[in-house]
């Protein structure tokens, strides 16, 4: 059978009206045709009702849950009617949403009652990625692939099987459970081609990751380098900086594009691409040279000023202008400001940029910080507070004496192992180094969109025995699988708690809202039983419910908690006092300008400037991002008829100048070409972008037909990048890309 | 007492979570819009602009869409809010082409279709969905004289602070 068959095409979409008035009317009417819905197939939605229909019509209730459309996870409340969700806003007790949504948080049900969802498990018939599937049991698709990896295991060992998953998944914990347990030490989240150089900076510089702690809502002067905030929209951050901005703060935001953020600050910055570390460098030099800097912080908490300050002479403003493009006398007095503002805060960034020198740009934000002494104070970055949540402890997991595949930590001694290094996996399994990849278990993530470079990741999904995507969507990565899981949305499931650190923490659970639809399960319940069938059952021998509970524990609460509150609070104040008295974890116990830790590995340990490569001639710096309404290349966005009606093509965004030069008309489809890929996509001219760049945004081009929505619109991005990674902290370099733009002929 | 929304374009961000939660709340079809996000380019680089209008039905004190409709399909709730009664639409258009801003739109079905600033929600006490979801206070339905309170914090909040 091939999944088309039962997959609802350019017809339109589910809606929920449609699913409500399918309900009301109930099965018998629907089959028999009654009702505005003649266009689908019936068998369709016979399928579909089936669990509505079970499930209890019960008045109006509201459960609590958390959101799943992109990382941030903020708190939802979902008010569901007779099983359906009616409707979805934030949950009003949770910190970072405080009742408010983003426009994918409010697009949720168009996830759950999505038409083109995997319905139930399906295993390939034909040839990889030609679309060819049968329809299968739950025993005959997890017997299918516990046989492959038994197989795999015996021929060429555990750690011949990889597995992908989403960071933020709430089943993180489990997932590297059942891979420990499996013995494989190659276990990859996608972090290797986002923020993992800033957490390698982090723990460099400061003793531990502190994510997106920063505390915009109380600071007067913001620096944003490229953290485009208001387009990527963690709810949390998007109104603390806009709180910050209307109460006068100034905004100072550096960006070779002029994206809403920019739009929104008192000074736009088109800096060089590449050169924010000279910027930043030019500002430590004025500040240390003015004796700006806070001194009584520095000598309490710091390590290595007197290296930093004997470092630091050459980098001028002077210096800087050559590099960035922007007057030394700007740079200067930014300094100034920055220094004299009380508090003044720089976002030390997710992904900053893509370049080589990644860890160094992250580690001299943090240095600028805290240059001016503005650490775990109100208005500055501070180390964000957790609460420790209980475990069902394993048995002993198995000695796992093989290498990752990806060089981590041999040849990244600071990268954490927890994420590797995903984008260097595809030529790892195609050079067989240091052995074969012949099993890869991607659960919900699209690595096929995601990573650099889509030729070389088919060519080295052919090369594998076993690929088994657990997913909702059929994303690109599922297509080109063996095997396709569906997996229960998150309105449709319980979870393992969340820990929301910040500056007190809290902890959410989501809640099961509705029955979960099809034959899609839990993906607890599927790895559950995948352990089972390999051997390694003893490490599951539990139910979701009872890890729920054991993880709660130490708070004294259990599952049945959230259901009278929407959240558990801790009694930790929320109060920023500076760093008196907390432990810093690094080898010096102070926050480290001179990083022993990179000295010890070989690597420079002050952040010592190196140049972007250069666009060669008749080239332009391809760069990417995001707009507010997708997540990344997630088809739980792109795939979805609210978002994909705001934003359903990209564009390449080029200088009004520049598509003058080329002779390039706004609206026209123009090609885009370097040495890996070639493609056409609508031209944006436009005054917001320098002109030696262009941009697209990313997560576009999807290849799965049945995303049917999104397939064939726009063009990838990582179709024109190479893997690669930071030396130091392993991010991807994806910002070294230089395109070739020219008109149809 | 009548309601008006506020819109304030110096917070706008361009999110379009005002336009999804419109969509999630009323079940709007795709390819109608009851509220509608739209930028405006302006300037030369290096010193471009953009700008964000949020814009949905003004709820008109004197709505020329009530006056233009022949079927009296539209009319106007003791609060101020503008709906149509689709029992009564006969999809002529005449409502939008006497709208300054062309708000009504045509549905799949031949009938016009506007934002009834969720009155379902106003008659529970709760803002619209688009008010409660907006991110930065961009948003915000009230009477005149509220709204007219909201304009006066933030002008003289943005003349104390500026240099």
């Amino acid at each position: 059978m091939d999944v088309r068959t039962d997959a609802i095409y350019s017809e339109g979409r589910m809606s929920r009206r449609t699913f409500s008035k399918l309900t009301a009317l109930g099965t018998a009417a629907a089959l028999s045709g009654i009702s505005n819905v003649g266009a689908y197939p019936l068998e369709h939605f016979g399928k579909l009702i089936e669990p509505a229909i079970a499930a209890p019509a019960e008045a109006e209730s509201v459960v609590y849950g958390i959101c799943e459309m992109c990382p941030f996870n903020c708190g939802i409340k979902v008010t569901c009617d007779g099983g359906i969700v009616k409707s979805i806003e934030g949950n009003p007790n949770e910190p970072h949403s405080k009742g408010k949504l983003c426009a994918r948080g409010n697009s949720g049900e168009q996830v759950l009652y999505n038409p083109n969802r995997v319905k139930y498990p399906l295993i390939r018939t034909g040839e990889r990625g030609a679309g060819g599937w049968k329809r299968a049991t739950w025993d005959e698709a997890l017997d299918y692939i516990a046989g492959k990896l038994n197989e795999i295991k015996g021929n060429y060992g555990p750690e011949s099987i990889a597995l992908i998953q989403f960071p933020t998944n709430r089943m993180v914990p489990l997932v590297r459970r059942f891979q420990k347990a499996l013995g494989t030490p190659n276990y990859f989240s996608s972090l290797g081609t986002c923020k993992i150089s800033r957490v390698v900076a982090d723990i460099a510089t400061l003793g531990g990751h502190i994510l997106n702690a920063v505390d915009f809502k109380n600071a007067k002067y913001i620096m944003l380098f490229g953290r485009n905030t208001f387009e990527t929209p963690a709810t949390g951050s998007v109104q603390a900086l806009s709180a910050a901005i209307t109460s006068g703060a100034k905004l100072v935001y550096l960006d070779p594009r002029y994206t809403v953020t920019a739009s929104k600050a008192d000074e736009w910055i088109p800096i060089k691409p590449g050169t924010d570390l000279a910027f930043v460098l030019a500002m430590m030099n004025v500040i240390i040279r003015e004796g700006l800097y806070d001194e009584e912080f520095i000598n309490t908490y710091t390590y290595g000023f007197d290296e930093l300050k004997g470092f630091i002479g050459e980098y001028t403003p002077e210096w800087a202008e050559g590099i960035t493009d922007v007057p030394a006398e700007q740079i200067e007095r930014i300094a100034i400001e920055f220094a004299t503002t009380k508090p003044a805060v720089a976002h030390p960034n997710w992904h900053p940029k893509g370049y080589e020198s990644e860890t160094q740009i992250s580690r001299g934000i943090l240095i600028l910080n805290a240059l001016v002494g503005n650490i775990n104070k109100p208005g500055g970055i501070f180390y964000p507070r957790g609460v420790k949540l209980g475990d069902i402890k394993p048995p002993a997991y198995p000695e796992i004496t093989a290498k990752r595949v990806d060089g981590v930590p041999g040849t990244y001694p600071l990268v954490p192992a927890s994420h590797g290094l995903w984008q260097l996996l595809p030529d790892a399994i195609i050079n067989e180094d240091p052995y074969p990849v012949k099993g890869l278990i991607v659960y919900r993530s699209n690595p096929l969109l995601g990573m650099p470079d889509r030729t070389r990741i088919i060519e080295a999904f052919k090369k594998l025995d076993l690929l088994v995507a657990i997913d909702i969507l059929p994303s690109d990565t599922a297509w080109y699988a063996d095997v396709i899981l569906p997996e229960c949305t998150y309105l449709e499931r319980d979870d393992p708690p969340m820990v929301i650190k910040g500056k007190s923490p809290k902890v959410a659970l989501r809640q099961q809202c509705v029955e979960p639809m099809y034959d899609s399960k839990h993906s607890f319940w599927i790895f559950k039983e995948l352990a089972k069938r390999i051997g390694i059952g003893n490490y599951f021998d539990f139910e979701l419910d009872d890890y729920i509970n054991a993880q709660l524990k130490p708070l004294g609460i259990d599952k049945n908690y959230f259901k009278e509150n929407s959240i558990w609070s801790s009694d930790i104040s929320p109060e920023l006092k500076g760093l008196e008295g907390m432990k810093i974890n690094t080898s010096t116990g102070k926050i480290e300008l001179y990083s022993k830790k990179l000295e010890a590995n070989g690597y420079d340990p002050l952040p010592t400037f190196v140049p972007p490569k250069e666009a060669p001639s008749g080239m332009f710096r391809l760069l990417h991002g995001h707009i507010a309404v997708h997540t990344h290349a997630n088809p739980a966005t792109f795939d979805n008829a609210y978002l994909n009606e705001i934003c359903s093509e990209n564009e390449l965004w080029i200088n009004t100048d520049t598509a003058m030069d080329l002779g390039i008309m706004n609206g026209e489809y123009v090609w885009v070409e370097n040495e890996l890929s070639r493609g056409k996509i609508k031209a944006k001219v436009t005054e917001q972008i320098r002109p030696d760049a262009v941009f697209m945004l990313h997560g576009f081009g999807h290849l799965s037909p049945d995303l049917t929505l999104t397939y064939g619109k726009g063009l990838n991005d990582n179709d024109f990048i190479k893997a690669g990674a930071d030396p130091i902290g392993g991010s991807c370099p994806m910002s070294e890309t230089f395109v070739r733009i020219y008109r149809e002929g | 007492m009548v309601y008006k929304f506020l819109f304030d374009i110096d917070r706008c961000i361009d999110c379009k979570a005002c336009e999804v939660a419109c969509k999630q709340q009323n079940d709007v079809e795709i390819g109608v819009r009851w509220r509608r996000v739209t930028e405006i380019e302006g300037g030369k680089y290096p010193n471009p602009s953009r700008t964000f209008v949020s814009l949905a039905c003004f709820h008109c004190s004197r709505p020329p869409c009530i006056t233009a409709c022949p079927t009296k399909a539209i009319y106007k709730r003791a609060d101020g809010i503008v709906i149509n009664d689709e029992s009564r639409c006969i999809g002529c258009g005449y409502c939008s082409w006497a709208c300054p801003f062309a708000v009504p739109e045509y549905g799949s079905d031949g009938l016009m279709q506007k934002c009834i600033a969720c009155y379902q929600r106003i008659d529970k006490g709760l803002d619209p969905a688009c008010v409660h979801t907006c991110l930065t206070g961009a948003l915000a339905f009230d009477t005149p004289a509220e709204i007219a309170k909201i304009q006066v914090e933030r002008a003289t909040e943005k003349f104390i602070i500026s240099p």
